[in-house]
């Protein structure tokens, strides 16, 4: 399996935070858990190698996809011949060690470790987003807490902060793992979240403790997908769209992404891979909503506006030598990514396609071409997103997104909010029946459906822009262009084209170079080289702000670990591959809108104003202008607008 | 438009960040001395110079109690609140010092003149109470002078016993015995690296910072891993309460100590070292300075030591008020310009150690010791003390005596010569190790100072028949609340918990199952957290409510057991 490793070998990360690897160290070794022989690779943890004979030894600091902590102590195990409990997390084995994972003495530690964290775990658990899928409270049942031994904390330490339109913090759940720390500065690079003070005093805090919309949080979510409590949520807007569903003179329209639907199943006790595209159109019916479409259309409408773009950048850089032209042309889908470009490298924002997300190309449409075709007036639309993410809340909200007249997309759902919707009506998801996506907007093709993934936007481009630029098919098997495909964090491939129709002839002969990095430290490392002027051969770069792409966002279904994700991404290649329409540009409804509304094609003066956007320098000063920047009081400066 | 953060080094992915980050603490030093705090501004400024995010500058300037990111006072009286100067008197210092100030503790005043902290042990125990006004360590302190002393820091006068370097006149077997400078490091460098090893290991010494690690062994494995840089450490770092030994070897040994550092370097080889000595210290760092330079113009320091193919140099890191960065890996976490938070182990220092590379961390008295045994010989040490514990111990004697101060003594001395030597009449307890360390009662006094007995760094508390004991465990857990890293469950969350109970001890309101829960809660912080000072930050307290269960009693059970809050 292509399993990519992030923050474990990030050069970011501490040496104590980093996997105790030895150089050199190499063979098996044979050591005794419980009583049991077990043989495995020198070096692994204690951990692993109890998991391998079937022991799950608790673990709350640990994540997979996290460098070490050694924190929360909750795996300590005895290893004979060491004076104190070792955490297994962090312990190497070594040839005849002897390890007992449930002595007295360590369920004694785990349960006493347990009453400490839960004296200061503020909240009761019914009314936590987490309830139910909250490490603590799963350990907490497991080793049978039935009262508090060190007391209980009533009254609140800490008012949540609730200032940022994506992610929430509430401080009293906190159990101090740092895995949003960890993730924050080592995984994501973005560098907002950090233990501040000491002792019992020690918190987590942002930048001296402000809010966090007035710092450099890019939205992305993922401390919530790591958070092993319900200290991170993300914004629930669900209130507002029962509100909307329940008033009989608006028209409550849903979009809803591809990654959702690979991954919504496991909120209903699935094992992740199992799509739900059309049981969840049902159950989006069964809801109340007046449509469900499918977010895919703009995916392919993307790929049309974007992949336009590219080439234009592609003949004014090529034929004109127009230097304005940025290349490489960097994708602008990933709203995490974007604010993370408009924080870091403000400079470099004219590298980003000015084509909007999906989302918001839909939100523009479906209040104007949409509701004119519908008789509707758009001030009754009521526009809602699934999505697979935390940003794309932020998003909706910038000032820029109100083509239509009003907000082009009123509320954004993530995974987690949408499921608790659809368990709010006792639907039982996995066993509803079909039910396709409604018309006019609920045709995408499976190019639009594997945006989902990493490299997913790149492929569809490749599909797209090839096939306009050669008059062919693109040269891989059934589709399926592998070189862009994977869990790499960054990765690249090349693609001759050897010929052209005619409009295209300036390309005969050259070599489309594109790159693909998914996780903001992997954008961090292709910005580091766009910087430094390694990428000017370079034509199309596909970023995407989380690990795994769309599929493994922060607001996607809780836990999540390398496995889960590629497991996720499957699903929907697989989907892809079932389909008919598998090309954006061959979508019927794409070539409709441009036939009807966009009639000037894509790019063009229409299609500016309503499918693409503008980007604000936000730069990395923390200080009252970023916060207006935050609070979304700042219109774009870069950009076409 | 800002500067960005990542483009200022386009080869960030060469340079390894967190090499980059050594220079943070000093940097960050350098503006709390100019500015007396680090603003805002200072702190993004700083941020991107090392090319990190401010959060993670915040987070560092929150950690450690000498930086601050709030304006701070011209002038800044630190009073010890540890138990030695408890014993003599801080209380009325501290209320002196509000009352003439007219400010409480941790406040500065309306005209910004002073800021006035309570802080924790400063290594001045023999001359409690003590504080600390600005750099200048003062000691004792009489409340009655506290007028002078804040007139002095306005006009510039002279404070009234400021701590003063002049060297008095000690004798011990080892130690504080004579030996010719440079006659240690030349005999070293005449027989080679592996020689010196070998003598060290002969010689059975071990780690005088408390753990009692054997110092051959330790040199041994930093030798024979493979590396093109190594470094040395000096752990100059002492913050047990009741220690001061290292404060008087600083003063009157650093020439031995430095030669030590040398050597160890020399056997290891390593060429760079590194004192970490306490911000509390800060105030010694000019003549430390002035004796390297000294020795580097003898050619004792610097490239091609006494014409031998081995450089070596040393430099001077100051601490900025954390006991737990006397940890040998907090204190590597330290230099390399983190939060002082203990390291996973294994990998230990002398595998990967400061920046990644094998180091030594050796405390002040054994490398002073290491220059004894190579100009004397193993044999001229191990002949003194026990089998097990060879040569002799440096300790702090403070608290309920006559003559409190640094003595060297043999290991195997008896606590009861301990208190006649220093004049303790009247002794109901004695603490040994400081906070971390043992308590003991009379019918103990026979027990002796030794790695198989009475293991300690060097602090000896006495306290006499007046003396509260519950109060003294309630002074050890409060310094362990303050200094705790934070880092692990058993030890944030625990330290508190400990006090709680100790409270309700205190005010009769414990019964006996919420006394075997506060039991089964100090083992497991001595058997789960990850380092030292969770692990033993319980011990002072089990020792003093077994021992002394005569100053309280237990309610047999409580009818309507409360919930907390």
């Amino acid at each position: 399996m292509d399993k990519q490793p992030f923050a474990k070998n990030t050069s970011r990360a501490p040496v104590s935070q980093r996997i105790n690897k030895e150089d050199g160290v190499s063979g098996e070794v044979t050591i005794n858990i419980d009583g049991v022989d077990v043989t495995v690779p020198a070096q692994t943890t204690i951990l692993e190698a109890a998991l391998t004979i079937g022991i799950r030894i608790p673990t709350l600091c640990h994540h997979e996809d996290l460098c070490l902590a050694g924190v929360c102590r909750i795996c300590v195990v005895e290893v004979e011949g060491q004076r104190t409990l070792q955490t297994s997390c962090a312990y190497p084995v070594t040839e005849g060690m002897k390890v007992k994972t449930y002595s007295p003495r360590v369920r004694r530690a785990r349960m006493n470790i347990l009453q400490l964290l839960l004296k200061n775990h503020h909240g009761e658990c019914y009314s936590c987003a987490r309830n139910n899928n909250c490490q603590l409270q799963f350990y907490a049942k497991n080793y049978g807490i039935r009262s508090y031994k060190f007391g209980h904390i009533s009254e609140k330490r800490y008012s949540a902060d609730e200032s940022s339109y994506s992610v929430q913090r509430d401080m009293d759940k906190c159990i101090l793992c740092r895995r949003c720390v960890r993730t924050c500065i080592d995984l994501q690079e973005v560098g907002v979240l950090e233990a501040a003070r000491r002792g019992a005093q020690t918190k987590i805090e942002t930048y001296m403790d402000k809010p966090l919309n007035e710092v450099l949080c890019i939205n992305c979510g993922q401390c919530i997908n790591r958070c092993p409590t319900g200290a991170l949520k993300a914004k629930d807007p669900s209130e507002k769209i029962w509100e909307a569903i329940d008033d009989p003179t608006k028209h409550v329209i849903l979009q809803t992404a591809p990654s959702p639907r690979a991954a919504i199943g496991e909120e209903f006790g699935l094992p992740a891979g199992n799509s739900m595209t059309k049981q969840l159109n049902t159950a989006a019916k069964r809801i109340g909503f007046d449509r469900v479409f499918d977010t895919n259309f703009t995916a392919d409408l993307t790929i049309m506006e974007e992949g336009t773009e590219l080439l234009t950048r592609l003949r004014a850089a090529l034929t004109e030598k127009d230097s304005s032209a940025k290349l490489p042309q960097i994708t602008s889908c990933s709203p995490g990514w974007v604010k993370f470009c408009e924080h870091f490298y403000p400079d470099y924002l004219g590298h980003l396609s000015t084509a909007k997300s999906p989302q918001q190309m839909f939100g523009a449409v479906i209040k104007t071409w949409y509701a004119k075709k519908s008789n509707l007036d758009p001030k009754n639309v009521v526009s809602v997103s699934l999505m697979p993410c935390t940003a794309k809340k932020f998003e909706l909200e910038r000032p820029e997104m109100n083509d239509s007249g009003a907000q082009d997309v009123d509320y954004g759902l993530t995974t987690r909010e949408f499921a608790d919707m659809i368990k709010k009506c006792g639907l039982d998801l996995p066993n509803l029946p079909e039910y396709d996506f409604d018309n006019p907007l609920g045709i995408g093709t499976g190019a639009g459906l594997v945006f989902g993934a990493t490299g997913g936007v790149m492929e569809a481009a490749i599909r797209t822009a090839y096939e306009l630029v050669t008059g062919e098919e693109v040269p891989f098997d059934n589709l399926k262009v592998e070189p862009v495909r994977g869990m790499k964090g960054v990765r690249s491939a090349a693609i001759p084209i050897k010929k052209t129709v005619d409009d295209w002839a300036f390309l005969k002969g050259a070599t489309l170079k594109v790159m693909i990095g998914h996780g903001t430290a992997n954008a961090k490392k292709i910005m580091e080289m766009l910087v430094a002027g390694e990428l000017n051969d370079y034509h199309f770069i596909e970023i995407m702000a989380c690990p795994g792409g769309c599929i493994g966002g922060g607001g996607q279904p809780i836990p999540t670990s390398p496995e889960i994700r590629q497991a996720r991404a499957k699903a929907i290649y697989d989907e892809d591959e079932s389909l008919t329409l598998r090309k954006s540009h061959e979508n019927p409804v794409v070539q409709e809108i441009y036939s009807e509304f966009f009639t000037d094609g894509p790019c063009s003066e229409l299609s500016h104003k309503l499918l693409h956007t503008a980007y604000v320098q936000r730069g990395k000063r923390i200080d009252e202008k970023q916060k207006e920047m935050n609070a979304q009081r700042v219109k774009p400066e870069t950009g076409q607008h | 438009m800002s500067k960005q953060i990542f483009t200022k080094n386009a080869n960030v992915e060469k340079l390894e960040p967190y090499k980059r980050r050594s220079a943070l603490l000093p940097r960050l030093q350098e503006v709390q001395k100019q500015k007396g705090y680090i603003s805002d501004n200072d702190m993004q400024d700083i941020a991107d110079e090392f090319d990190i995010h401010p959060v993670e500058v915040y987070s560092v300037v929150s950690f450690y109690s000498f930086l601050t990111n709030k304006k701070h006072g011209k002038n800044i009286i630190r009073v010890s609140t540890c138990a030695s100067s408890k014993c003599a008197g801080s209380d009325n210092v501290v209320k002196a010092f509000e009352q003439s100030l007219g400010i409480k503790a941790g406040e500065c005043t309306k005209d910004g003149e002073f800021s006035f902290e309570k802080t924790s042990c400063l290594g001045m125990c023999d001359v409690s109470p003590a504080i600390l006004v600005n750099d200048t360590l003062v000691g004792p302190v009489n409340p009655e002078e506290v007028e002078a002393i804040i007139k002095a820091c306005k006009e510039g006068g002279v404070l009234p016993n400021a701590y003063t370097t002049k060297a008095t006149k000690r004798d011990g077997k080892i130690i504080f015995s004579k030996v010719e400078a440079y006659v240690g490091l030349k005999k070293a460098l005449d027989c080679g690296f592996d020689a010196v090893i070998k003598e060290i290991s002969e010689s059975n010494m071990r780690g005088r910072g408390g753990a009692g690690f054997t110092t051959g062994l330790k040199w041994k494995l930093a030798a024979e891993k493979q590396s093109d840089v190594k470094f040395v450490i000096c752990n100059a770092d002492e913050g047990e309460p009741g220690t001061f030994k290292d404060r008087v070897l600083l003063v009157e040994y650093a020439q031995t100590l430095f030669e030590g550092m040398v050597i160890a370097g020399y056997a290891i080889g390593a060429t760079e070292g590194i004192l970490y000595l306490r911000g509390e210290y800060g105030a010694f760092k000019p003549a430390l300075e002035d004796m390297l330079e000294k020795m580097r113009q003898e050619n004792a320091l610097g490239n091609n030591i006494f014409g031998k193919e081995f450089n070596f140099d040393i430099k001077i890191h100051l601490g900025s008020g954390a006991y737990i960065c006397g940890e040998e890996t907090a204190l590597i976490e330290s230099l390399e310009g983190s939060r002082g938070e203990p390291r996973n182990r294994p990998p230990f220092p002398v595998n990967t150690g400061y920046n990644g590379h094998p180091t030594v961390v050796n405390n002040v008295e054994t490398l002073i010791a290491v220059v004894h045994i190579i100009a004397k010989g193993a044999s001229c040490f191990k002949e003194i003390g026990t089998p097990n514990s060879s040569g002799t111990k440096i300790i702090s004697v403070s608290g309920d005596c006559k003559k409190p101060g640094v003595y060297e003594i043999e290991f195997g001395t008896s606590i009861v010569d301990i208190l006649s030597m220093v004049g303790a009449d009247d002794t109901k307890a004695v603490q040994v190790g400081g906070a971390s360390g043992t308590c003991i009662t009379k019918d103990e006094f026979k027990r002796k100072i030794a790695f198989e007995d009475l293991s300690t760094g060097g602090s000896i508390m006495i306290f006499n028949k007046t003396r509260n004991m519950l109060d003294i465990a309630d002074n050890f857990l409060a310094f362990f609340a303050e200094e705790s890293c934070g880092q692990c469950t058993p030890c944030r969350e625990g330290i508190p918990v400990l006090q709680e109970r100790l409270k309700m001890i205190q005010e009769n309101n414990c019964d006996e199952d919420e006394f075997k829960d506060l039991f089964s809660l100090t083992e497991t912080m001595a058997d789960a957290s990850k380092c030292g000072l969770g692990q033993t930050a319980p011990k002072a307290l089990c020792d003093i409510i077994e021992k002394f269960n005569n100053e309280y009693t237990l309610l047999k059970d409580k009818k309507e057991k409360e919930i907390y809050g």
